[in-house]
């Protein structure tokens, strides 16, 4: 039970120590601060889709509505971005409320790809009606209107999100409601009939996750001094967050910031190093992303996780799911389409000869 | 008039991508295989195009068997590198590893052909034909024809072939199929390649008339979505079907309001679709397919 | 029946799927604590009878009653939410929780508390005789103790009303027997009244006071054990001729 706050501690911590690395030089600042705003998105991702389940690839539809909302009405009305990113978080959750209510009756590839059309029609709207390329209006070392000389002060503000952001997810990993969305990406039907309300609980998911996306949003605005909808609305904002986390490991606390300090960073440097050879530092980028793929499915904390229980001797507590397509002859039984796995006798004697290795291994375990 | 001519655009670009929507079918429907990869396959399949005629000259309708087969000979090194790990990993891993691979061919074109568009200018481009008020441009009408030689050429495949039979028993029931002797894997690469020839086939219709730069395949990410899922998974009539459909309906909203606003109705009527007959125009058991996280 | 008012009542309950009635006007009602069997060969349309009460169908027609109160249409979660539970035919678990989660989220029905729904859970487990395997995940286990663990996710919800489907199917006969006996036990220090699907009529005959018998979607006939097993109809209609000759 504990270690979701220890996970959140250890994140606190590791936000810390980066602040001596991001204090060195604006280029670090800037990539600190970059990657802590897309740890806040992909939080928002793991909340619906790492912990909850269904695949969102709608995120960056709360994203860039606030990018909108606190660059526009700064523009526009003078409205300081502080307010700016409230009215945007707020509409994100009204617009999750709506496209969830819809569409989170819709089975996986269905609602992924309901989610996946918003924020393209959002982007369409937005350019339809004349809204791009909006600058910011430069008012100086302002914290009122949320602007700095220094992308320092933009990490600081993102890291403390963060930080508050680990604390929210694991407190909530921990509730009963935390419960509820494991059991629904776990198995719907099985949660229905053990007393979930799984419509309602996934559209809470829904909503947590849309705020938490919208706020990365209206901070990344901040740091992009520009408001263009081709940035924001594109499918790669929601992607981005989607590998953040299946590179941390989904379903945990601490997945989407393990996640963005490899992938933002890891970005950026190749961006620095490759600049002059365009679509090269990208190509490298890929190419890491697709051995992760091949090799590591479960995400990375699962294989630190694992790494420090064996270094405390202990069994790692498990939250996170296991394997993530590890068949198992219980979760392919239930699947309703009748794929290879799906309709061979569950009490085969290897399935049985496994599970029963299994346990006896867990038994001698046991103290 | 307006009307008409807006229609027959509207098939014509729709035949097009009922061709995107096919092979995407054949990998989602039948080998349940996820693949964000395809549009930027499509992609891959306007630069071989564009190259091949570059280099030789040749007509691109000439030039389009060619580039199937270059992009089937592609189909199978990437079924032994990449697609036969990721059906036994699972739909997370194949969405990553898609994701990754069409992020690996858009900056490898970018770094190969740089950024700037390319136009295909060839005799077809600019010929015409008058059809009763109506004006067809050549290179889609020729276009169209290919689209339904392709289509018949799938269903052909699909319905009479030893082949189809094998994919059709696998689709329906993998296990099963793999107890009547059938060699999964193989299947699994036959379908594979014929979707991805398929991809090459639309990229060498839309390069003939349409600019290509590295960032044009993202405009096939939802159209290839939304085609085989309008259609019904793992309906071929469906599929075409839809294909026109989405054509009408941008060359509609394209004529009557705003050609930014194209997107926004396509996309509006997919998720009303989705909403009111989630199991597609042809579709037969709706939420038979599940992609779990 | 007895003359107090049933727990569970079914009146005209059916179910059409496109032209198939796959359950077509049954009735019958269950009172408080009875163990009643359900029997019918394959496409009685047993399941879908369940299926029906318990919320996963919505009935095409008729009416549900639980303790007096018409219960149709309502969603699975909110009958679970009343105390009607059920197993599934097909084992249907939490793969990656241990077994306390995957027993928690049928306690946490009681409150949102769930340093409670823990204590209840383990519990359940203890009275099933599973606590040694309550941090084992679900994965790992083999498919008698995804069952029993399954189980044990009812019994943490504290549940007045169980329907059992097929919970016995494709056990070996050891497994049956020591299962049977841990329902069994639950059962009484429970008080549940029970529905049970099974195909195994040994089981159903030792475990139910009363049968129910379903062909074609309707209700073919109902009584005690000894007069269903003499009832021509039911011989015919599912046991076969060897047991009329046996009877």
């Amino acid at each position: 039970m504990k270690t979701r706050y220890w996970q959140a501690l250890v994140g606190t911590a590791l936000l810390a120590l980066a602040l001596p690395w991001a204090a060195y030089s604006e280029t670090n600042a800037h990539t600190a601060a970059l990657t802590a705003v897309w740890c806040l998105m992909a939080m928002g991702w793991n909340i619906i889709s790492g912990f909850a389940g269904p695949l969102s690839l709608g995120q960056g539809a709360f994203f860039g509505l606030t990018a909108f909302s606190s660059t526009v009405l700064f523009d526009r009305l003078n409205l300081s971005p502080i307010f700016g990113i409230m009215i945007g978080v707020a509409a994100s959750v009204v617009l999750a409320a709506a496209v969830g209510l819809i569409t989170l009756r819709l089975s996986g590839l269905y609602f992924a790809l309901a989610t996946l059309t918003v924020p393209l029609i959002l982007g369409v709207l937005t350019k339809y009606f004349g809204y791009y390329e909006i600058s910011r209006p430069y008012v100086g070392e302002s914290l009122r209107y949320l602007q700095f000389d220094s992308s320092l002060n933009y990490y600081l503000i993102a890291a403390i999100l963060v930080a508050i952001g680990l604390a929210l997810t694991a407190y909530l990993a921990g509730t009963r409601t935390g419960r509820y969305f494991v059991a629904i990406r776990e198995n719907t039907r099985a949660a229905e009939a053990s007393g979930v309300p799984t419509a309602r609980y996934k559209l809470y998911a829904f909503l947590i996750g849309a705020a938490f996306s919208a706020i990365a949003g209206g901070l990344y605005s901040q740091l992009a001094f520009v408001f263009n909808p081709d940035d924001v609305y594109t499918p790669l904002v929601s992607v981005q967050a989607l590998l953040i986390v299946l590179i941390g490991g989904p379903g945990t606390v601490l997945g989407p910031l393990i996640g963005a300090l490899i992938v933002i960073p890891g970005g950026e440097l190749m961006t620095q190093h490759f600049s002059q050879l365009p679509g090269l530092n990208n190509l490298a980028y890929a190419a890491v992303l697709l051995v992760v793929a091949l090799f590591s499915h479960g995400g990375l904390y699962p294989l630190l996780e694992g790494g420090i229980g064996r270094l405390f001797g202990r069994r790692a507590a498990h939250i996170g799911p296991a394997v993530p397509n590890a068949r198992t002859p219980a979760s392919t039984a239930d699947s309703r389409d009748s794929d290879a796995t799906g309709s061979t006798d569950p009490r085969s004697d290897t399935g049985r000869d496994a599970a029963g290795r299994a346990e006896s291994v867990t038994q001698g375990e046991t103290r | 008039m307006v009307l008409i001519q807006a229609l027959v655009n509207g098939l014509l670009i729709g035949a097009v991508w009922g061709v995107l929507g096919l092979g995407k079918q054949i990998v989602l429907g039948v080998i349940h295989f996820v693949n964000f990869a395809h549009g930027h396959l499509v992609l891959l399949g306007m630069y071989l195009t564009l190259f091949a005629w570059i280099t030789t000259g040749a007509d691109p309708f000439l030039l389009l068997p060619v580039v199937a087969i270059a992009m089937v000979i592609l189909a199978f090194i990437l079924d032994r590198l990449l697609v036969r790990r990721l059906i036994k990993l699972g739909e997370r891993s194949q969405m990553i590893a898609t994701i990754a691979l069409a992020l690996v061919i858009e900056n490898a074109a970018l770094l190969i052909a740089g950024p700037q568009p390319r136009t295909l200018q060839n005799s077809w481009s600019d010929k015409a034909v008058q059809l009763g008020g109506v004006y067809l441009n050549a290179g889609r009408l020729m276009g169209l024809a290919i689209a339904i030689l392709a289509f018949v050429v799938t269903w052909w495949i699909i319905t009479k072939t030893p082949l189809g039979v094998m994919i059709r028993a696998t689709s329906q029931n993998r296990a099963a199929a793999q107890y009547m002797g059938i060699d999964i894997g193989r299947v699994y690469a036959y379908a594979f390649a014929l979707s991805v020839a398929l991809a090459g086939v639309v990229g060498s219709l839309y390069v003939v008339s349409t600019p290509v730069d590295p960032s044009t395949a993202w405009t096939f990410l939802i159209l290839m979505f939304i085609v085989p899922v309008l259609g019904g998974l793992g309906s071929i009539a469906g599929t075409f079907l839809a294909g026109l459909i989405v054509g009408v309906l941008q060359l509609l909203s394209t004529t009557y309001f705003d050609i930014q606003l194209q997107d926004a109705l396509v996309y509006g009527v997919f998720v009303l679709f989705l909403v009111v007959r989630p199991q597609g125009l042809f579709g037969r058991a709706a939420d038979q397919r599940q992609v779990s996280v | 029946m007895t003359g107090e008012a049933a727990t569970l009542e079914l009146e005209q309950v059916s179910k059409q799927f496109g032209g198939l009635h796959a359950v077509d006007g049954v009735s019958f009602a269950v009172g408080e604590g009875e163990r009643v069997g359900l029997l019918g060969p394959n496409g009685a349309g047993k399941t879908t009878l369940v299926n029906c009460v318990t919320g996963d169908h919505r009935p095409s027609g008729g009416r549900v009653i639980l303790r007096g109160r018409p219960v149709q249409g309502l969603k699975p979660h909110q009958l679970f939410a009343r105390g009607l539970a059920r197993s599934y035919q097909v084992v249907n678990p939490f793969p990656s929780m241990t077994v306390l989660e995957s027993t928690m989220i049928g306690a946490l029905v009681h409150g949102r508390d769930v340093s409670q729904a823990e204590e209840r859970a383990m519990e359940a487990l203890r009275t099933l005789g599973l606590a040694h395997r309550a941090n084992i995940t679900m994965s790992q286990l083999n498919i008698v103790a995804i069952k029993e663990a399954e189980l044990a996710r009812i019994v943490a919800s504290e549940p007045s009303v169980v329907f059992l489907d097929e919970l016995l199917a494709g056990l070996r006969p050891t497994e049956v027997s020591h299962l049977l006996d841990v329902i069994e036990d639950i059962c009484t220090a429970g008080r549940w009244t029970v529905v049970m699907i099974e195909h195994l009529i040994g089981a159903i005959v030792r475990f139910c006071g009363r049968i129910l018998v379903m062909n074609e979607g309707k209700l073919l006939a109902d009584g005690s054990p000894e007069e269903i097993t003499k009832d021509a109809r039911v011989i015919d209609a599912y046991l076969g001729s060897k047991w009329r000759n046996r009877a």
